[in-house]
């Protein structure tokens, strides 16, 4: 359970005092599917570093499973980022030189506990990486570097799984991808909390915030999207018809991503459209 | 979190920057090796003093003084009856023996042969034990020589080495004139590199038949019963003498006791301070080794503030990365110590086998574990400190901005 009260965040630069976030009250249940959406300069970053304790809040309460994190101090909250937390970052943010494995393994080496190594294998065959493991970040492509942040993010079973920009250093194939995994994660009964830009994200969501000027403007719930779950094989058939329509070149699934992959344009623009229909 | 996994963290940051790593700890090899390398010759140095001078170190010397004293008029002789004084044992219960010599020169003659000048002394058969010669070949007089004042003589080598062409077996049984009496070789002394021209005899023959001189004494050793009872015996040897000479004031002894314990103390301390300064110097390398450990770290940090940021936002405390960034710079600083002790070491022990074997008697150098602790110690400490600055300054920074370095 995730409880926003009245939390402002104002930034101070000389004379100038920027008020990212103002009187943000916001309540998550546990397992749900949230996308807080909103433009840059709109305070969703600000709001991803308070729900994730990277950051606290200048004002206003912000409890976490009825924890008040405002009154821990330095190590309770790398505790808290430790047990209750799990991120997934836009730029993946793995440990270069550092195998999928022990990249999934470190929250563990922080937090303690044992069978680490099994743990952390088991959560990189959640995410379908059970093959390489032993993989460098730079060997693997930017859909399963994602999918190792993933595993990492879910190996402590945390209460949240805190999603920023996910996709926005991925292909559409990849994003179609990760976010099915967070539906499944989903599925299971874990909170996610994405914050995203792209509505095509934000459908997978079942609840969607939506802020400007650091003010939440809107708070719907929707049908969540579940039409493009990715069979057995890996291919969804929206992903081949795109690559199809946008005559592309064709990407296997583990093909190197983002840069490839024209940033977006000619694909992204078609994908649209796939989806809205 | 515990002290392995920061261990293996760091390990593996190490190995991620091989070459930068090796580089860095290249400096701590170098000056804990040459610190170890300089100690040890320093050492081996004070070790071949004191083997050659140790046996001595209870030895005294008794001279006369030169030249003519304040009020006193000429200094008197040193004789045969300040020696019996002197062996007295109830006034004088620490002195173990006294060995009076006399010295001179003159010519020595092989007949038929060649001649050379040698520098004659006369004493007794403790002479020789006193003085810590050995011989090449043949033996010293013994009592009955002396008392007889038999014409026999132990040559120097370099004595043997003009009359007979250095071949001591040739020499032995000869007769050589010294003067014009003639010796019977019966020994050949080995060289001590400071006196080697000498010719020695009996006392009494070389009173009789070349110096002549009555019982006046050139010189006399003495030793003390022990190392230790060196000043009782010096205080001993002062007294007697200044009751034989009738000397009332210190300042006007007419003699002059020299402890060659004391000149070896004075040499060791000299030596010791030399070891120190060269150690020092060699200290400085360490020193700048140690500067490019604190800058490699402070780069290292620098470069990886992104991962401390991922680290933090999982979950690392403060404490976690501190350690590993310590650990790391010890590892380099500790790995870096291993190696220059196994250097320098392995440098000491070549140099012990090489530079005998080139320069003839030169003093292999003798690693003190000292030397081995200290300066692994100091490394360990060089990388704790070197490593401290920056490894705070990787704890402290702040996720959300750590994380936003690019």
């Amino acid at each position: 359970m995730i409880e926003l009260e009245w939390v402002s965040k104002v930034y101070k630069t000389g004379a100038i005092e920027l008020r990212a976030l103002d009187n943000a009250n916001l309540r998550i249940e546990d397992g749900d599917l949230v996308a807080i959406m909103g433009a840059s300069g709109s305070g969703k970053s600000t709001m991803m570093n308070i729900l994730g304790c990277l950051d606290s809040p200048t004002s206003g309460i912000y409890r976490l499973d009825g924890i008040d994190v405002g009154t821990l101090r330095e190590n309770a909250l790398a505790d808290i980022r430790n047990k209750k937390i799990g991120f997934v970052f836009q730029s993946f943010n793995l440990i270069p030189r550092t195998s999928a494995v022990r990249n999934v393994e470190l929250p563990l080496v922080y937090g303690g506990g044992k069978d680490r190594r099994a743990r952390a294998q088991r959560a990189l065959e959640r995410v379908g990486l059970g093959e390489r493991m032993a993989h460098m970040p730079n060997e693997l492509s930017g859909g399963q570097q994602q999918r190792v942040a993933v595993a990492r993010a879910l190996v402590t079973d945390p209460t949240m799984i805190l999603a920023d920009e996910p996709t926005g250093n991925l292909d559409s194939s990849s994003t179609i991808e990760i976010m099915n995994l967070f539906v499944e994660l989903n599925d299971t009964g874990r909170t996610v909390v994405l914050i995203t830009h792209e509505p095509e994200v934000a459908s997978f969501a079942k609840r969607v915030v939506t802020l400007r000027d650091g003010h939440i403007i809107s708070d719907v719930r929707q049908q969540q999207k579940r039409d493009q779950v990715v069979p057995e094989d890996g291919h969804t058939e929206v992903f081949a018809a795109v690559t199809e329509l946008a005559d592309a070149p064709k990407h296997a699934l583990d093909a190197p991503a983002a840069p490839e992959v024209d940033p977006g344009e000619p694909t992204r623009p078609v994908l649209r459209k796939d989806l809205d229909r | 979190m515990n002290i392995w996994e920061a261990a293996r963290i760091a390990l593996r940051g190490l190995r991620s920057n091989r070459m930068r790593s090796v580089l860095t700890m290249l400096g701590i090899i170098i000056g804990v090796s040459s610190v170890i390398l300089l100690v040890a010759f320093g050492n081996g140095l004070q070790t071949f003093i004191n083997d050659a001078f140790g046996p001595l170190a209870n030895q005294l010397t008794v001279t006369k003084s030169q030249g003519s004293l304040s009020g006193n008029g000429e200094p008197k002789d040193l004789t045969d009856t300040d020696v019996d004084a002197l062996e007295n044992k109830t006034k004088a219960p620490d002195i173990l023996s006294v060995t009076p010599v006399v010295s001179g020169t003159a010519n020595v003659q092989l007949s038929g042969g060649g001649q050379v000048r040698g520098s004659i002394t006369g004493s007794t058969e403790d002479y020789f034990q006193v003085t810590d010669r050995e011989v090449v070949i043949g033996q010293f007089f013994d009592a009955q020589q002396v008392r007889n004042k038999a014409k026999v003589a132990v040559l120097g080598p370099n004595i043997v080495a003009s009359l007979f062409g250095g071949d001591a077996a040739a020499a032995l049984g000869k007769d050589v004139r010294v003067g014009r009496t003639s010796f019977r070789v019966i020994g050949v002394a080995k060289g001590n590199g400071q006196q080697d021209d000498v010719v020695i005899m009996p006392l009494g023959a070389a009173r009789s038949y070349l110096l002549g001189g009555g019982d006046a004494v050139n010189q006399l050793m003495v030793r003390a019963t022990s190392v230790a009872a060196v000043n009782a015996a010096e205080s001993q040897i002062n007294a007697i003498l200044d009751d034989r000479h009738k000397i009332r004031d210190p300042e006007d002894r007419d003699f002059n006791v020299l402890k060659l314990q004391s000149l070896l103390d004075q040499s060791s301390q000299v030596l010791s301070f030399v070891t120190l300064f060269t150690a020092a110097v060699a200290g400085i390398s360490l020193v700048v080794g140690s500067i490019g450990v604190a800058n490699i770290m402070l780069v290292t940090v620098t470069e990886r503030t992104r991962e401390i940021g991922i680290r933090k936002a999982i979950g690392a405390r403060r404490r976690a990365i501190l350690q590993q960034f310590l650990i790391e710079s010890m590892m380099l600083t500790g790995i870096g110590g291993i190696i220059g002790i196994l250097l320098g070491v392995g440098l000491s022990a070549a140099a012990g086998f090489v530079l005998p074997a080139l320069i003839p008697d030169f003093p292999a150098p003798v690693v003190s574990s000292f030397s081995v602790i200290l300066s692994f110690g100091v490394s360990l400490i060089i990388g704790l400190v070197a490593g401290g600055y920056p490894a705070n300054r990787a704890a402290r920074l702040r996720p959300i901005e750590a994380l936003r370095y690019q």
